[in-house]
């Protein structure tokens, strides 16, 4: 379970606060599928942000798994994003430098995973995208829907309880975007995994337990 | 991890290859030019050393144009050494070559005191090596070879190629200050009893006389024994002078010390240039990989992992132009000398300087691409699509 409480975030620009998240207060449990949805700039990627613990609140609280986000050490939350959050974003961020199969492999070789397990696990989560047999390839030889294909892959190399999507399918087209959201939703049923999806495609409301707006 | 780190050179090639190709020059030239540096040193503290235990250098002048320098005979050396209680020290002139072109062939013969020398070799270089070793050549009265042993004044001698350190020298006769190239010379060890008694009979050799403790011990008696006994041998050819060997010091560290301690500063200056340079690389390098860093932390790498990786591509980068540079910087030592008045050798302070210079270069490429990494914001890297 990850829960925010009274979450404030406020960005300091050129010598103005701006209050980004205000009295913030959110509770996810394990197993659902959370669509938060509002206009731009309302602040959905900074929350998404805090929750993965890739930044950090300016006030209030935030829980993961019941530990307070702020007590965790730099190696800690390191170890946290790695074993807690599968991250998606908007524009894939694959390493261009490396193979399909090497970028699926990432948070696995930051896990400490034995070699052979991890290409062993690369071949199940390649086929469970649908692109088996594909590990070799290059991200900038294949289309934005492979690409993402290849970055849900990766977030799904540790098992993460949590997976965190940022527009996943903002720089889809409608096939790949109804193709991505399916597989999203499949391995929320299967798996049981928790995805928070950020999104402003009303059409995909449907494919959520609970939306937020914002 | 260093797997990434090979990968990330690659993708960095052309920076990578320039900063090391520069890094080796560097230290190539400030290999070169320390090896200089120390080794005129040694040669003064050796001077110094000598001045110190109250040694005195006597030179003898020839008097008029046909007489060249004096030349001892063994049993000569052999009395004075017992009239000075054995202080008397001659020392046939070494680094400086005396030659004379009296043969057909243009080929100087010369002695030299190098330990590589064996006594009953004669040395060539490589080009008049193939050309004596075949039949039989006849040079002229005194030089003649058959079937590879060379035959000087009636002596046979083994012909050996020249050592590579001392072919590649270039030497001053003390005739008329031409230079004459090692090509062109039969070289005797001067150690070598044949070799020195036929240059005796043909006054070939120039030799430094020195003694040792012997103004101070009594009062400059046995120096004025000395003189006399050599000025009979010269028999009235000579005009001897007591030589200073601080002198001598001066007179390396002015000749041989300037040129290279000035090359010294120079490859100084440029490792510094160099340095800033690959700073200034290591820091465009970052900043291009800046998202890469933070897309790999959001995937659960911690900073010190990040840190380890560049850390280990830095240190491939410095061995490698380090390497190279000392390398390149040895070989410059060994075949190109700059000057041959005091032996140049590559020694261990100098190495141990060259390593401590890459240390302190990794740590000043290593600690910014650590500030670097602890202040990256994954946050605001990954924010803008
Ligand atoms: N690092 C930052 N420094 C200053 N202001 C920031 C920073 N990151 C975000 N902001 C501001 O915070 C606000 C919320 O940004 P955020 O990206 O969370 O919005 P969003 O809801 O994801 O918008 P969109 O739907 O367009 O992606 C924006 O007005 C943005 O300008
Ligand atoms: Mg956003």
């Amino acid at each position: 379970m990850i829960e925010l409480r009274n979450a404030y975030k406020t960005y300091n620009t050129n010598g103005n606060d701006k209050n980004v998240l205000e009295n913030v207060n959110l509770r996810v449990e394990r197993g659902e599928f959370i669509i938060l949805f509002g206009r731009s700039g309302c602040g959905k990627t900074t929350l998404l942000n805090i929750i993965g613990l890739i930044d950090n609140l300016t006030s209030g609280e935030y829980l993961v798994e019941g530990i307070n986000a702020e007590i965790l050490s730099r190696k800690e939350a390191a170890k946290y994003r790695n074993a807690l959050f599968g991250y998606i974003f908007q524009s894939f961020y694959l390493l261009p430098d490396l193979s399909a199969g090497e970028n699926i492999q990432l948070p696995m070789r930051y896990k400490g995973m034995p070699r052979d397990e991890q290409k062993e696990r690369t071949k199940i989560l390649l086929e469970q995208v649908g692109m088996a047999g594909r590990d070799k390839e290059f991200p900038n030889r294949m289309s934005g829907g492979e690409q993402q294909r290849i970055a849900i892959a990766r977030a799904l190399a540790n098992k993460p309880p949590y997976l965190l999507a940022d527009e996943p399918t903002g720089n889809l087209d409608t096939t790949n975007r109804d193709h991505i959201v399916h597989l999203l939703s499949q391995i929320n049923k299967e798996q049981g995994s928790t995805i928070v999806m950020v999104t402003h495609d009303r059409e995909l409301l449907k494919y959520a337990d609970r939306v937020v707006e914002m | 991890m260093i797997k990434d780190a090979i990968r990330y050179i690659y993708i960095e090639r052309r920076a990578y290859c320039f900063i090391a190709v520069q890094l080796a020059l560097c230290v190539a030239l400030f290999t070169y030019s320390l090896s200089h540096v120390t080794s005129a040193r040694m040669a003064i503290e050796n001077a110094n050393n000598s001045i110190q235990s109250g040694r005195v250098n006597i030179e003898a002048h020839p008097n008029n144009e046909n007489t060249s320098s004096l030349v001892l005979s063994n049993a000569e050396i052999h009395s004075l050494r017992e009239i000075t209680n054995g202080a008397f020290h001659y020392t046939a002139y070494c680094t400086t070559a005396y030659a004379s072109g009296d043969d057909v062939t243009n080929a100087f013969i010369m002695t030299m005191d190098e330990d590589e020398l064996s006594k009953y070799v004669v040395y060539v270089s490589s080009k008049l090596f193939s050309s004596l070793t075949d039949d039989i050549v006849f040079f002229n009265d005194s030089v003649s070879v058959v079937n590879g042993t060379l035959y000087y004044w009636g002596h046979p001698y083994e012909v050996k190629p020249m050592p590579e350190s001392i072919s590649g020298r270039s030497l001053i006769t003390t005739i008329d200050g031409e230079a004459i190239s090692m090509d062109d010379v039969l070289l005797f060890s001067c150690f070598s009893k044949n070799v020195y008694d036929d240059l005796r009979k043909e006054d070939h050799v120039v030799t430094s006389f020195s003694l040792d403790d012997g103004e101070l011990s009594d009062n400059g008696e046995l120096l004025w024994k000395t003189l006399r006994y050599l000025e009979e041998i010269g028999d009235g050819g000579y005009t001897f002078s007591v030589g200073s060997l601080i002198q001598e010091a001066a007179k390396y560290h002015n000749y041989s010390v300037m040129i290279p301690a000035y090359l010294g500063e120079t490859g100084i200056l440029l490792l510094l240039i160099a340095a800033l340079g690959m700073i200034g690389a290591m820091r465009m390098i970052l900043r291009k990989r800046a998202r890469d860093y933070a897309i790999r932390l959001a995937l659960g790498a911690t900073e010190w992992e990040l840190i380890r990786g560049s850390t280990c591509e830095v240190m491939i980068l410095i061995l490698t132009g380090g390497i190279i540079g000392c390398i390149i910087g040895a070989v410059a030592v060994k075949k190109y000398p700059f000057d041959t008045m005091f032996p140049v050798k590559l020694s261990c302070s100098v190495i141990a300087t060259d390593m401590l210079i890459l240390l302190i270069l990794t740590a000043a490429m290593v600690i910014p691409v650590c500030v670097r990494i602890m202040r990256l914001r994954i946050s605001d890297l990954l924010h803008c699509n």
